[in-house]
């Protein structure tokens, strides 16, 4: 199949890694990816910060590029969430065909196994808007039976241990423009999951959302280094090994 | 001040907001393990938010259902457009009788008309019986919490109060003989009471009776002693037909505080004899937000407090955060209707992690509805203009692949700079990533340029 | 007089019809276990305590053994007489300082321990509040599963007050300590009574 790949603005500029994972990962898979050169963004940045006029081009443009794939797949949940809710609400078809990298792999590709090898203590930050924007998972408040998308993609990989949380689904603070209009509480709810990771054990934190991770790991640098963030396209993609040491 | 400064004082001590942090998060962990053990917990959640819905539908019809079974009743029905008219009629049945000391329990719609500073100005005491709204009473605060008001508080606080207000030993601060200290000095309220208030949880519009829940049997205390009973409820505490209690009542306590059922489920049908019983139907804004389609779910609130307790920035700011007299991200999307100027910031006090909405009992889409008065807040310009600003130019950026990837390179270059500085509110505290030499764009290009044309994807 | 004027605005703003769902069609209701050792172990959590017995001779025996002599003691159950005539306490305001309240509930409920106590089994709506202690009385036939079986057997009409009443007075309002013993009873008995073996 070919396959659109959106690789949203700060995922290009700061975390290429991450792009060339999913991409890396898309490929070993046999599909071929395509990187539209347009949009750059979303547009959730703006529309979350009350100016939803402001991201109407964005949504647009990916509308225009994207029309023409069967499949698009992102490697970053809260992206995929606000191109979706856009689409919906304006009775697009295509918000029926973008998927967030996980979903993709476990609803779509059904993958059974992965040729990853990741020998770590790893903690999964369940980013708020793939568990209960996009259903990844059971969120902690619902009492459905539990799953969880990214935690069963990372049980095929060799090697890794996923640690229990206190708070296994607890908001890790960075929520858009929200970490710097309200650094305090954001700080203050990125240390209270850092501390839960480490507690137990993390030598890693996983995310399926890349923002997060921004978060988490800006405050791991400064408090904590010994626990990395890595993306879970990192991870399932066999890269971490490569990119970080 | 806004949300942000107030919150900024809240975590100036650490321990103490890691305390109300943990406090309120054993809330929500009760809630969690009395829901898991009902097997129809998500069915009541779908049932209680269609039987609001429906109700809201229907409202008026209801509203004069209920009027005309509770007036058969014997109890006397009025109606108040504002808060202002709320608390002239609680005032004037309080003057016919000649009310010295009226006994309160706990009732949000008094809080948001101001009745206690009302009745004051008139020369009537008012005393406010449930254990946590009467510690900020004598604080002269408002509740922080709306069903566990003086949540913020630490015991030896408490201990303070009582010492200068009920006269207890400096420094008492067990809960135990503290919570008796309260029942001896409030039992003697009740007692002397010459006329009771109470809010009301849930108003039946086929029977005319209204159900009011407490744990502590404070509302049962002064409306069975008092011989005026005013019970007063926002229009949308109505609901069709009594067996709808079973819905209510199975949800409302396990999601407030963790509990099967609250001690006292008090139904109330007709006055007692000898008794004056009257409910006071209050609008205050309720039919504008009914108007307002995007907003009208807000309505179905049974007012538990499970999203306070979920929710991680109320629990790591406190109730005083907010400028709403209900805080948290229910208060955060009723405080708009009211004034959005004022309140303006309330809605973005959130992250939109959706565990609110999740955790609703009535399933009210809250964070959706945080996300909808953002754009009405800031498409009537009350948002700050350098936001404003600063999103345009990142929208015109974004919107245009050259100035993006020429924005993008200079950020790399200057970004070790910015991370060494810490200047703004992101490096403050956190770390930018380490500068990669090259975008995940950039390394695209480069390496199809290498590959063989054919092998190229198609334009 | 603004009953017209808000009438006249919900009328206005409220919605097109919405269908009044059907909630056991849902999923609601029936879930829940009926049996003794459900309704005692959620008594149990509630902080109330429970005793069985076959007859209310039994009931009468363990409040002769166990409540002091001089306590106040008032009763609306038969064959458990009180030593407080509440027939002839007009002001309820008198009621204060009663040490024990005895009266019938008309069942219970597994799921969350209440009984369903009505007015006229009362004398007075505050007696189950005002006093220190409570003795609640439920036959062992009478127990429901769950609050919709509950409302089920609520009555409506001539009904003045009835409530459903979980365990003893508490409060969590200092720090979140429980403590039991509010403004209503400090501890509550519920006596099941008359089993089928």
């Amino acid at each position: 199949m070919t396959l659109g790949l959106f690789i949203p603005c700060y995922v290009d500029q700061l975390y290429p890694q991450v792009g060339r994972a999913a991409h890396s990962l898309l490929c070993q898979l046999g599909h071929e990816v395509v990187v539209p050169a347009r949009p750059a963004c979303c547009g959730q940045p703006m529309s979350n910060s009350g100016y939803a006029s402001l991201s109407e081009g964005c949504v647009a443009d990916f509308r225009a590029e994207f029309d023409r794939f069967e499949r698009i797949v992102s490697p970053s949940g809260s992206c995929v969430l606000h191109l979706k809710e856009s689409l919906e609400a304006a009775h697009h078809p295509l918000a029926h065909r973008v998927h967030e990298l996980c979903e993709f792999l476990h609803d779509i590709e059904k993958v059974t196994s992965l040729p990853a090898r990741f020998p770590h203590k790893v903690g999964l930050h369940s980013s708020c808007h793939g568990l209960r924007g996009l259903g990844l998972g059971r969120c902690s408040e619902c009492l459905a039976p539990e799953f969880s998308k990214p935690a069963k993609l990372l049980s095929l990989v060799e090697g890794l241990e996923l640690v229990t949380l206190e708070r296994p689904d607890e908001c890790c603070g960075f929520g858009g423009t929200f970490s710097v209009f309200e650094p305090d509480v954001s700080v203050s709810m990125g240390r209270d999951r850092i501390r839960d990771h480490a507690g137990h054990g993390a030598e890693f934190i996983t995310s399926a959302d890349m923002s997060c991770l921004m978060h988490l790991g800006g405050l791991l640098a400064r408090e904590a280094p010994q626990v990395k963030a890595v993306h879970i396209a990192e991870i399932l993609a066999g890269c971490v090994a490569e990119q970080r040491g | 001040m806004s949300h942000a400064a107030n919150a900024h004082d809240f975590l100036r001590d650490p321990a103490r907001a890691a305390w109300h942090d943990q406090t309120l998060w054993m809330v929500r962990v009760k809630r969690d393990r009395q829901a898991a053990k009902v097997p129809d917990w998500e069915a009541l959640r779908e049932a209680a938010s269609q039987i609001k819905e429906h109700t809201l539908s229907r409202l008026a019809e209801y509203l004069e259902e209920f009027e005309s079974r509770a007036a058969a009743n014997g109890i006397q029905v009025h109606w108040a457009a504002d808060g202002e008219e709320h608390n002239r009629i609680v005032h004037g049945i309080l003057a016919r009788h000649g009310v010295r000391k009226l006994v309160k329990s706990k009732s949000m719609l008094t809080e948001e008309c101001h009745l206690n500073r009302h009745l004051e100005e008139h020369g009537i005491e008012v005393i406010d019986t449930d254990l946590g709204e009467r510690i900020v009473q004598l604080q002269r605060k408002p509740p922080s919490h709306i069903v566990m008001p003086a949540i913020h508080l630490k015991r030896a606080e408490v201990g303070e109060v009582f010492h200068e207000h009920l006269g207890t030993p400096r420094g008492l601060d067990d809960a135990q003989e503290l919570t008796e200290a309260a029942r001896q000095h409030l039992r003697r309220q009740f007692l002397t009471a010459d006329a009771a208030l109470t809010g009301v949880n849930f108003a039946v519009a086929e029977t005319g009776g209204f159900v009011v829940c407490t744990n502590e049997g404070n509302a049962d205390m002064g409306a069975h002693l008092a011989p005026v009973h005013i019970a007063c409820m926002g229009i949308e505490k109505i609901i069709p037909k009594q067996e709808h209690l079973g819905v209510f009542l199975r949800l409302l306590a396990r999601s407030a505080t963790g509990q099967p059922s609250t001690v006292f489920s008090s139904h109330f049908y007709k006055p007692r004899p000898g008794q004056e019983m009257h409910i006071v139907l209050v609008d205050n804004g309720r039919s504008r937000q009914l108007g307002r389609e995007d907003y009208r779910r807000s309505l179905a609130c049974i007012r538990c407090a499970a999203c306070f307790n979920t929710c991680p920035v109320y629990r790591r700011s406190g109730g005083y955060s907010y400028s709403y007299f209900i805080a948290g991200p229910i208060g955060s999307i009723l405080a708009p209707n009211v004034d959005k100027a004022a309140h303006g910031d309330m809605p973005f006090a959130s992250t939109l992690c959706g565990s609110c909405s999740a955790v609703c009992p009535v399933k009210i889409d809250i964070h959706t509805q945080l996300l909808k008065w953002r754009q009405e807040i800031t498409a009537e310009g009350h948002a700050p203009w350098w936001k404003t600003l600063a999103m345009r130019v990142t929208g015109l950026v974004l919107k245009r692949p050259a100035l993006y990837a020429l924005a993008g390179r200079l950020a790399r270059h200057f970004l070790p700079l910015v991370n060494l500085l810490k200047l703004d509110p992101w490096t403050r505290s956190r770390a930018l990533p380490e500068a990669p030499g090259q975008s995940f764009r950039e390394w695209l290009a480069e390496t199809e340029r290498a590959k063989p044309p054919a092998k190229n994807p198609p334009p | 007089m603004s009953r017209a004027t808000i009438l006249d605005a919900i009328r206005r703003a409220q919605p097109a019809l919405k269908p009044l769902p059907e909630p056991a069609a849902l999923g609601v209701g029936g879930r829940m276990e009926n049996s003794i050792s459900q309704f005692v172990a959620t008594l149990d959590f509630i902080g109330a305590r429970v005793i069985r017995g076959r007859s209310l001779e039994e009931a009468a025996l363990w409040l002769r053994e166990n409540l002091p002599a001089e306590a106040r003691l008032a009763s609306t159950v038969p064959g458990l007489p009180g030593n407080v005539d509440l027939g002839a306490v007009i002001d309820p305001h008198l009621l204060e300082g009663l040490h024990t309240a005895v009266f019938p509930a008309r069942f219970g409920v597994c799921e969350n321990g209440a009984v369903w106590v009505e007015e006229s089994d009362l004398g007075h709506r505050v007696l189950p509040m005002i006093a220190e202690q409570l003795f609640m009385v439920v036959r062992a036939a009478d127990l429901v599963a769950d609050m919709h079986e509950a409302y089920r057997r609520v009555g409506q009409a001539g009904l003045g007050f009835g409530l459903f009443l979980a365990g003893p007075s508490k409060t969590a309002d200092i720090e979140q300590c429980l403590v039991i013993g509010a403004h209503g009873a400090r501890g509550a008995t519920v006596f099941i009574w008359d089993e089928v073996v």
